[in-house]
């Protein structure tokens, strides 16, 4: 079960997230749309741990613990994985040595034993070929030189290699052509075990046809501002967020 | 600064350096007599240059940002030659005081110093090389020879002392060498000054592949000179990694000489401390269709200080050249700081020249990203790092160790 309570974030003096609550349990999948500048980006990166933002009230339990007092790289070992919106591109640095070095960091600091690197890519390449990513990008600097669609299924593949227990995914949808939509929901779908937990971050209904969510809540002026089943995401894509930002405004 | 003090700088510099080197100029004038006239001739006007000009300082345009006094004058320099540095096929080095004979030889050794910007002054190490330049090896790759082994050289100067080597290299037609150099100490307190030039002459379609692992004390003071000439299609590939050295000046001249050549000159330095790592060059494109290429990337923490003066200079009628320059450095600490002055001086019409120089910190962002997948922060730190230096080798022909 993953807790978010009352969850406050500034950035620069600007409160961005206002008393944010949600709850997720095991094996769920919970969507969050909004419109632009809601916050939905800002929930992701504090969830991960990045520190820019400045928490300011609320928490977020994962497994009993409060993943706020914890390093990035700690979290992730806990089980968290953030796939970004605007994946970075690491210069020099090639997409295997980079996963293999992650995997291993979490499995150590989980006191597992370390891949080596036969084991390694015994795991990576069925994945691979199953998310369309070819050996040369393997190879290749992360993300260097990747266009938008191909960022985004490294973001999966290295989702599916870390296998969290809880992926954030946001905005993985945008920069896919249709075929890689159909590529990456299926890489998705694949990693729903009945215990692992998703928060899916959209703007578009069509990926949910794809990876069907249990919950779909509204975020906007940096608090939830409605939940409801799969039918509440069709019901945005005919009616927009009108009410949610006049309500907002009120 | 006004010209009476400047004018007393310099005096005082001129001075305080006949007395620091005395012992070296000495020793100089009591050489042996086995030795061509033209060669002691050249002694003697290096002498006179050297006692001239003294230690460069940093009025000069070229040493404005690397002064060697300050570290020079807390030593007391000893002269001492070096022995038993090389390793690999050892027919293939010998002492230049047997090879005097060979006119190829004696050319070199009596060569101008390469100038740069016309001024004498700049080259005053150099001229103190050339006082003791009989003091050194001569490594002659006959033609087509390709050495499968390396030539290594290996060398830990000793305390106080004050060590000029000349190194001559001549690669023959369609010749291939490997030489790697690893300068190494024995402990960091150890203060010494190494006073090289290195002469590289490459034939038509030779290839020498240069490396350096640059690990002196942390007191050291290092002077490295090397001047190229190339031939039609021949290639250099010269690699200098810095880990070492209080100060260290790597000066380059680079000349084309035969259409189709290609040289690289790359330098990486990862450095703390006080330490001073100055790369200088010049590249001359005398002829067409000729290629360079200088790529720095340095890592400076504490107060380390990275100097790239680069030039490419592009004769009239050298068309289809293509030289570029790019300089990166990753500034780790507020106190450390990069000196980058990419120049260009072109006087052909059809050439191909990009030069860059950025500064920065570690980009936090790329940090993220690499903690938000379990890595740690100090690893994340030293990926990012390592693989920012590797950037040097792009596209050499380095055979790796395993380490
Ligand atoms: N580094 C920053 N400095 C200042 N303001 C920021 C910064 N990052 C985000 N913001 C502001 O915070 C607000 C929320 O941004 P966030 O990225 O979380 O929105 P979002 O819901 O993900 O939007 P989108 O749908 O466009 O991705 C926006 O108003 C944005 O301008
Ligand atoms: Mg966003």
């Amino acid at each position: 079960m993953i807790s978010i309570k009352n969850l406050h974030a500034r950035i620069e003096e600007k409160e961005i997230l206002k008393g944010l609550s949600l709850e997720i349990e095991p094996g769920k999948v919970h969507a969050i749309m909004g419109p632009n500048g809601a916050g939905k980006s800002t929930l992701a990166s504090v969830i991960a741990g990045r520190e820019e933002y400045e928490v300011t009230e609320g928490e977020v339990i994962m497994n009993g613990k409060n993943l706020l007092d914890l390093e990035p790289e700690e979290r992730a070992a806990e089980g968290v994985f953030m796939a970004f919106q605007y994946p970075l591109e690491i210069p020099g640095v090639p997409m295997n040595t980079f996963l293999r070095t992650a995997l291993n960091a979490q499995r150590k600091l989980r006191g597992e034993e370390e891949l080596d690197s036969l084991a390694y890519l015994k795991k990576i390449k069925p994945l691979a070929k199953t998310l369309g990513v070819s050996d040369d990008m393997l190879k290749r600097a992360l993300n260097e030189g990747c266009s938008g669609g191909e960022k985004k299924r490294n973001e999966v593949l290295q989702m599916s290699m870390l296998e969290p227990q809880f992926a954030v995914l946001d905005e993985t949808d945008s920069g896919l052509d249709i075929d890689a939509l159909r590529v990456v929901a299926d890489g998705v779908n694949a990693l729903r075990d009945g215990q692992r937990s998703f928060l899916v971050i959209t703007h578009y209904q069509r990926l949910l046809d794809y990876i069907k969510p249990d919950v779909v809540h509204v975020l906007a002026g940096g608090r939830i501002v409605e939940t409801g089943g799969p039918e509440l995401a069709l019901r945005l894509e005919d009616e927009g967020y009108a009410k949610f930002i006049s309500e907002e405004a009120a | 600064m006004s010209t009476q003090s400047a004018v007393k700088e310099v005096v005082y510099y001129k001075a305080e350096t006949a007395q620091l080197f005395a012992p070296i100029i000495a020793l100089a004038q009591n050489s042996a007599n086995d030795i061509p006239a033209a060669i002691i001739d050249k002694q003697n006007a290096a002498r006179a240059l050297f006692t001239t000009y003294g230690v460069p300082y940093p009025k000069l345009e070229r040493w404005k940002y690397s002064n060697f006094y300050p570290v020079l004058k807390k030593m007391d320099l000893a002269p001492a030659a070096l022995t038993d540095i090389w390793r690999g096929d050892l027919s293939l080095v010998k002492p230049i005081k047997d090879m005097l004979a060979e006119l190829w030889v004696q050319a070199l050794l009596t060569k101008e110093a390469p100038k740069s910007d016309d001024v004498r002054d700049d080259n005053a190490f150099w001229y103190l090389n050339d006082i003791q330049n009989v003091q050194g090896w001569v490594i002659d790759i006959p033609a087509g020879a390709n050495v499968s082994e390396k030539l290594l050289l290996e060398t830990v100067n000793k305390d106080n002392t004050y060590n000029a080597e000349r190194i001559i290299i001549r690669v023959g037609r369609n010749a291939r060498l490997v030489l790697d150099e690893q300068h190494n100490h024995q402990t960091n307190d150890h203060r010494y000054f190494k006073n090289w030039v290195t002469q590289i002459v490459l034939d038509d379609n030779a290839e020498l592949v240069h490396t350096r692992m640059q690990n002196d004390s942390l007191k050291a003071a290092y002077v490295q000179n090397t001047s190229v000439t190339l031939g039609r299609d021949a290639r250099y590939y010269g690699l200098t990694i810095n880990k070492g050295a209080q100060i260290f000046r790597n000066q380059y001249a680079v000349m084309f000489e035969g259409e189709g050549a290609h040289a690289s000159i790359r330098s990486s330095a990862n450095v703390g401390h006080d330490q001073h790592i100055d790369l200088t060059t010049c590249v001359y494109h005398n002829v067409k269709s000729c290629t360079s290429d200088q790529i720095v990337r340095n890592v400076l923490h504490d107060k380390a200080t990275g100097v790239f003066q680069g030039k490419v200079y592009v004769e009239k009628g050298a068309d289809y050249t293509d030289g570029s320059q790019s300089s990166k450095a990753l500034l780790l600490s507020p106190f450390a700081s990069m000196h980058a002055k990419p120049e260009l001086e072109i006087y052909a019409d059809e050439v191909k020249c990009a030069h860059g120089a950025t500064c920065g910190a570690l980009d936090e962002k790329a940090l993220f990203y690499a903690r938000s997948r379990g890595i740690a922060y100090e690893d994340a730190r030293a990926m990012l790092v390592t693989a920012f230096l590797e950037e040097v080798k792009d596209g050499l022909p380095l055979i790796e160790d395993s380490e």
